[in-house]
């Protein structure tokens, strides 16, 4: 057994060529997420998977997915299947409908093995929050994969199958895919349907993706796009489609920049000089990288302005789990209304869940709006103006996805970071504007990946793939 | 001290969609509890809302008919509470950039003075879902949660009980003329808050303002502030203050009660509504909306006026368009006199539809025949009282006015020797009440018409019975 190491693209041409099943697929996938060791899930379905894969007797030639075993985040909506987002709060609730994106994952014949563990209601970076308890790093089990995708990224790096679904708020794919040295692309906001995607901040939610190479980003993207009636800030505008064949041609020239303090900043020298070696291979191929200057406040200003419009927003989208319709309930004994929400809310949330939704609330309040959310805001649209006037110049933004390999568990601290450091934070500024970014496997540091970073403008998702997949070849040229 | 009362009113409006504001539930009323909702109604985990367009275009036609800016770009807000109606824990509404603002509303005055009042804004918003309290729990009804609202927001410009009565009646009348709405207070598709406070005469200073709920009917809010003018001129009258609070009003009892203080009040924490970008509205889009507004009140008030109805008769008709139509569809064909059918339509016919309890919608009459019938008493080939025997019919059977009157032998006496011939018969019976009507009393002419008319079986025209019967016992 040994076939999920492969790519989807890899996958599709063994199926069609009759090398292998979809059943042997699926059967291999289930029994490697059956024997999963690093809390990676939060429901296994592999009977039901079992079951569709035996239906699944011809391959459609034309669908890259069809009869390719994946996972998806625990926060998307399955009918019939439980979605606790990792949260008490959504205990025992069973979704009455399906997420457009597990809709069209059906559709092009992909079979869904398992829901996966997250940061508690995708709040969180470190795939540690979830209440069933951290998800380990399957390269290294005393650390982290990070988060809040823990468990889809896990998957993937631990070939329990070859693509996975998360969803991505501040870097929620792109940084776990760091420190799991996989690909994590985050399409543009707008670019593929949030309905059925349990909301943490919806202004910057977007579903984002794990695989083992770009192409493979892709042909998911390819699948995923498009616009969606029940989600009104789906895009109805044309854009580049040209996905695969960028992600397979690669482009022929690109001009990149870098912010010198996300580079230089970074306390590993050798990590720096990776980064400008790389930079040096590019020319080779065409990309260009150049020096772009960016005021240091707009930097600083990433953590706090993320930290409050996404507590702000989160404290409002989760004001529906109050257990009256649906999650948690019993063993609460109220008198009234107020008593009974306050009870199911108490229980079904982890205190650092409380702490962001106090937080956020407050940042509301008609006394402190003015001086909290919306200077949060205003900081967001002087940092996304900044970076569409980048974006007028250069083809996309390059830095490293994170500044070191993945955390030691033992490491983690649960509170909030007094001095951020953008180096840690930067990655939210795609979410801030809505682009499309993706991480990429780059360098090794003691057999631990990290990953590089490209970010560009609205709806060149397509001309972003193409420039990521002429990275890919360089970085394996490389090793 | 003298006080002039300051009244501001906040009335909402269920809008008459097919779907809900932001969801494809239906809008429906008397339907089996819970069976009109959809996923994003109760609020499952992963729902969005995607704005209903006809809902903006009824919001545009409100707020054009309240002669309101209309905004460019449409712009939603979520309104932060918790509270049992309210599934998702925030109502999505406008509350940065209403659809329509800076309006104004024409009333006119029982003496007849007209007063402009001007309307702040007008915001879409929707509906919460509907409680049944019980002794020792509430069940929740969610078919109206979701139902699209749009909301409007007098200035506080209004000073006696009389003008708010206007105030409320000339919305009723533009949302119920648009068919934005049922507009049916009773049943909560058309709801009231008002604000009074008291304010000193020759002062600037605005007193402590109350809101008042609860008033469902245009008599209500009458009473209401009735009450409220009375309660809070006492309170400052025995030096003390007015609080500022939200009360109910008492049906049964004619007062308002405490419902809470304001102090109590909660914080919305109100923000922009991630999930819908901001919507522009295109000229085109506006214009549409607003060329295929149907007719408002105004129009019809002119075309009534046009054909000499009184001010009186007019403002009987106007406040429901269910009678303002039918009177106008009559003035197709050619009406010889609109104040007979004016009687017809507002005496007769009317009081027959109270007798039978029916609506005047449901009503099974020929527009045609009703006017040939009241062509034919304005000409005085028939009388009056004539014409009710043949309206019965005409109420009951579909036949032509002309067969009815032609089977029933009728045709009204103007000949004056006949008149006069059965009014000799008249006063020779009724010694007294010539005498009672040379001392004074006037009534006593009637009692003799009456007769008159009695005798010919109602065929004598009575303008004509009345004056030779005055010619013979008057001075």
């Amino acid at each position: 057994m040994g076939n999920l190491n492969k790519t989807i693209a890899m996958l599709h041409d063994d199926l069609v060529n009759n090398r292998v099943t979809s059943y042997e697929l699926v059967e291999e996938s289930c029994k490697k997420v059956t024997d999963d060791t690093c809390n990676m899930y939060e429901k296994k379905i592999v009977k039901d998977a079992l079951k569709r894969a035996k239906k699944k007797t011809s391959i459609d030639k034309n669908k890259l997915l069809d009869g390719i075993p994946f996972v998806l985040k625990d926060n998307f909506s399955t009918k019939g299947v439980e979605s606790t987002a990792s949260s008490n709060s959504l205990n025992g609730y069973i979704p009455l409908y399906d997420a457009t994106v597990y809709t069209k994952l059906k559709k092009a014949g992909a079979i869904l093995i398992a829901k996966t563990s997250m940061d508690e209601l995708a709040m969180g970076g470190t795939g540690t929050t979830s209440h069933i308890g951290p998800t380990l790093n399957p390269l290294d089990k005393t650390r982290i994969i990070g988060g809040s995708s823990a468990g889809s990224c896990a998957a993937v790096v631990a070939a329990h199958c070859p693509f996975s679904i998360g969803s991505d708020t501040g870097d929620s794919v792109r940084k776990p895919a760091s420190y799991g040295g996989i690909v994590g692309f985050k399409p543009t906001y707008g670019l593929v349907s949030r309905y059925g995607l349990f909301a943490f901040a919806q202004s910057l939610d977007t579903v984002a993706y794990f695989s083992k190479d770009v192409l493979d980003s892709a042909i998911l993207t390819e699948v995923l796009a498009g616009y969606d009636k029940n989600d009104s800030t789906s895009y109805k505008g044309k854009y580049d489609k040209s996905f695969i064949k960028n992600a397979t041609e690669g482009v022929k020239s690109a001009k990149l920049c870098y912010f010198p303090q996300l580079v230089d900043n970074i306390k590993d020298k050798k990590i720096v000089d990776e980064y400008y070696k790389l930079i040096e291979k590019l020319k080779k191929h065409n990309i260009t990288v150049e020096k772009c200057e960016i005021d240091e406040k707009l930097l600083n200003a990433i953590y706090p302005a993320y930290m409050i419009i996404s507590s702000a927003e989160a404290s409002s989208n989760n004001a529906c789990l109050d257990g009256l319709r649906y999650g948690i309930s019993g063993d609460i004994n109220a008198d009234n209304y107020r008593e009974y929400i306050k009870q199911a809310r108490s229980k079904g949330f982890s205190d650092m869940i409380k702490r962001r939704f106090v937080i956020g609330s407050f940042s509301l309040l008609s006394d402190n709006k003015q001086e909290i959310f919306l200077r949060a805001q205003k900081a967001r649209t002087r940092i996304v103006k900044y970076m569409k006037e980048v974006f007028s110049k250069y083809d996309g933004l390059l830095v490293p996805a994170s500044q070191n390999v993945a955390p030691l568990l033992s490491d983690i601290v649960y509170s909030w970071t007094k001095e951020p450091n953008y180096i840690d934070n930067h990655m939210a500024i795609g979410n801030f504007g809505g682009f499309p970014s993706i991480t990429l496997p780059w360098i090794e540091k003691d057999n631990l990946p990290i990953g590089i970073n490209l970010t560009s403008d609205n709806f060149k998702d397509a001309n972003l793939l193409g420039i990521a997949k002429v990275i890919e070849d360089t970085v394996k040229e490389e090793n | 001290m003298e006080y002039i009362p300051v009244i501001g009113i906040e009335i909402h409006v269920e809008l008459k969609t097919k779907s809900k504001m932001f969801s494809s539930g239906p809008v429906s009323y008397g339907k089996s509890k819970n069976s009109q909702t959809v996923l994003f109604d109760l609020a499952y985990p992963g729902v969005l809302p995607v704005v209903n367009k006809q809902a903006v275009r009824y919001g545009i036609q409100v707020a054009s008919a309240m002669e309101m800016d209309i905004a460019k770009v449409l712009y939603f807000d979520r309104k932060n509470y918790f509270y049992s109606d309210l599934p998702k824990g925030y109502q999505i509404t406008q509350n940065d950039h209403p659809i329509g603002s800076n309006g104004v509303i024409k009333i006119t005055l029982s003496d007849g003075t007209v007063k402009e009042i001007g309307v702040e804004r007008a915001h879409l918003e929707e509906d919460t879902a509907k409680q049944l309290h019980f002794p020792k729990y509430t069940l929740v009804d969610y078919n109206r949660c979701g139902t699209p609202l749009i909301e409007i927001v007098s200035k506080p410009e209004m000073h006696t009980p009389e003008e708010a009565v206007k105030y409320v009646e000339a919305i009723h009348e533009i949302i119920t003329y648009l068919d934005v709405s049922d507009g049916k207070m009773e049943e909560g598709s058309m709801r009231c808050d008002v604000n009074i406070s008291l304010m000193e005469k020759d002062s600037d200073k605005f007193g402590t303002k109350v809101e008042c709920k609860n008033l469902n009917s245009i008599a209500n809010v009458k009473s209401a502030l009735e009450y409220e003018i009375k309660r809070q001129t006492e309170l400052l009258n025995n030096n003390q203050v007015v609080e500022q609070e939200t009360r109910r009003y008492n049906d049964s009892k004619g007062i308002t009660e405490l419902m809470r203080k304001k102090t109590d009040a909660v914080d919305y924490k109100y923000f922009r509504e991630p999930n819908i970008a901001p919507i522009k509205l295109s000229t085109s889009f506006i214009k549409d909306a607003i060329s295929s507004m149907k007719h408002l009140p105004e129009f019809y008030k002119k075309v009534f006026e046009d054909c000499e109805l009184t001010q009186y008769q007019i403002s009987q008709l106007l406040p429901d368009k269910n009678f303002t139509y039918f009177f106008y569809e009559c003035l197709n064909y050619e009406v010889v006199s609109p104040k007979i059918l004016w009687n017809l339509l507002m005496g007769d016919i009317l009081s027959y539809l109270n007798k039978t309890e029916q609506k005047l919608a449901n009503l099974q009459i020929n527009k045609e025949q009703l006017v040939l019938l009241s062509n034919e008493i304005a000409k005085q080939n028939i009388s009056y009282q004539q014409g009710k025997d043949v309206l019965n019919i005409l109420l009951k059977e579909d036949k032509k006015t002309s067969d009815i009157i032609k089977s029933l032998n009728l045709s009204q006496v103007n000949d004056n020797l006949a008149i006069e011939n059965i009014v000799n018969e008249v006063l020779s019976l009724n010694a007294q009440a010539i005498t009672d009507f040379k001392n004074g009393k006037d009534k006593a002419l009637g009692f003799i018409v009456g007769q008159v008319m009695k005798a010919s079986k109602g065929k004598v025209n009575p303008e004509k019975a009345k004056q030779i019967v005055l010619n013979k016992i008057g001075n």
